[in-house]
């Protein structure tokens, strides 16, 4: 491995051919990294959605779940963020046909549909604030945010990590970055199933039996 | 713009790339099928079917639509598999540790936990009976010094007569009027209804009471 990270150094000379580090198994380092760590996060966002599920229903102070979750809203946010895989797995095809233009296209929509996600969350987080609802109100208040907010937090170093790859774009050599854009797309796409689950979990399953 | 020439270093990199395939309809044609699925998934909430079977199909919808990210946008099903391997060794932890945590916490059977829905439930929780209060009324002997109409034998004129004291209650102070009335009787200085002297109700009738005499008391005072 180590030989291959000394050629991984070199850019621009006549061999467009540039060396990833693989390993053994013919699987780049950096993908098998990025799935260790992502498999890591499933624990750490299971601990915080766990946490929201056993201190559920035992609030002893208003406002609840039911009062101030909003469908319609969350839906559209959902959407949102589920639109944005779309566009992350668009930048990835376009990286890996050499496509630079499309490239940037789809890789600033995928920020702006984050960002627009993140107003979502802006807007929802002010909506529950003016309710009553702060994270030291009630056991809601206070597992409700922390776990949204770790999640709207990995969603902002997400658009964090695409915008500078954005920016690169224009000013690096983005030859043989195809596997750090995948990464990153790794990293985007799993910030998505993570809410899969907590729409679900969190504002679904809260009106089975309540109705919207 | 010459790395537009040859931004790819991955071809003939082993056969497990796909970078052959054009995968772009694949990935519109999935986004259209999660989006439908989103739709169906709020669509359950507005029909009226039984709980099992609504939850069955939230989870079940949710895991579909996570199963299918990970396999097509995150590519796992054309990736290596020892990927597969990785990710889900840490998502199968991930669950079984909530399945854990979950389950042992409803074990301890614990007679101070309880299961609030909402508000409306919280204060059926905490109201008192306002039916007892009477009794508590006269046990405690607040009829030697107020009158009430309907209590039989509430005829005191020491203090204050207390019929309406509902609806005086709610305009005193801006508080809700079982603020109002459990400060009258935990704290009478607090206000002292004009013409009357004050420092004459005992301070301490609270704790001649039990805590669901007191709720039934203020309960009943609270309807007058």
């Amino acid at each position: 491995m180590s030989s291959a990270a000394v050629h991984s150094t070199h850019h621009g000379h006549d061999d467009h051919h540039h060396h990833e580090e693989y390993s053994y198994t013919g699987t780049p380092n950096k993908k098998i990294m990025m799935w260790a760590f992502l498999a890591s996060d499933c624990m750490f966002f299971g601990t915080l959605i766990s946490t929201y599920i056993i201190y559920h229903g035992k609030s002893l102070a208003a406002p609840y779940p039911v009062e101030v979750l909003d469908i319609p809203v969350t839906t559209a946010s959902s959407f949102v963020l589920l639109m944005s895989s779309l566009l992350m797995a668009l930048t990835v095809a376009a990286i890996n046909r050499d496509d630079l233009k499309k490239f940037r296209l789809w890789i600033f929509l995928t920020c702006v549909f984050g960002l627009i996600f993140l107003g979502f969350q802006s807007f929802e987080f002010t909506e529950f604030y003016h309710q009553g609802l702060r994270i030291q109100t009630n056991l809601f208040g206070s597992t409700f945010f922390t776990m949204t907010g770790t999640h709207g937090l990995h969603v902002a170093l997400g658009v964090l990590w695409l915008a500078s790859w954005w920016i690169y774009s224009f000013f690096g050599d983005m030859r043989g970055k195809a596997i750090d854009i995948e990464v990153t797309g790794l990293y985007w796409h799993f910030v998505d199933i993570v809410w899969i689950v907590i729409f679900t979990v969190i504002y679904l399953v809260e009106f089975v039996g309540v109705g919207a | 713009m010459s790395a537009e020439a040859s931004l790819h270093s991955s071809k003939g990199h082993g056969s497990h790339e796909h970078e052959q395939h054009d995968h772009v309809p694949t990935y519109i044609k999935l986004a259209v099928v999660l989006s439908v699925l989103t739709g169906v998934e709020v669509a359950i909430l507005y029909v009226a079917l039984p709980d099992a079977l609504m939850l069955t199909g939230l989870y079940g919808l949710a895991a579909v639509k996570f199963g299918l990210v990970v396999a097509m946008f995150m590519h796992l099903k054309y990736d290596n598999k020892m990927l597969t391997g990785i990710f889900f060794a840490g998502f199968t932890i991930a669950l079984a540790t909530m399945a854990a945590m979950i389950a042992l916490i409803n074990y301890q059977p614990s007679k101070t936990s309880i299961h609030v829905k909402d508000s409306k439930q919280l204060a059926a929780l905490n109201a008192g009976d306002p039916t007892k209060g009477p009794d508590v009324f006269m046990a405690k002997g607040c009829a030697a010094c107020h009158a009430i109409s309907s209590v039989p034998g509430a005829v005191g004129a020491v203090g204050p007569k207390l019929d309406g004291l509902g609806q005086r209650a709610a305009s005193r102070n801006g508080k809700p009027a079982a603020d109002y009335i459990r400060e009258s009787i935990e704290n009478p200085n607090a206000f002292v209804v004009e013409g009357y002297p004050a420092g004459l109700m005992p301070a301490n009738l609270k704790s001649t009471m039990s805590a669901d005499e007191y709720k039934n008391l203020v309960a009943f005072l609270e309807k007058l």
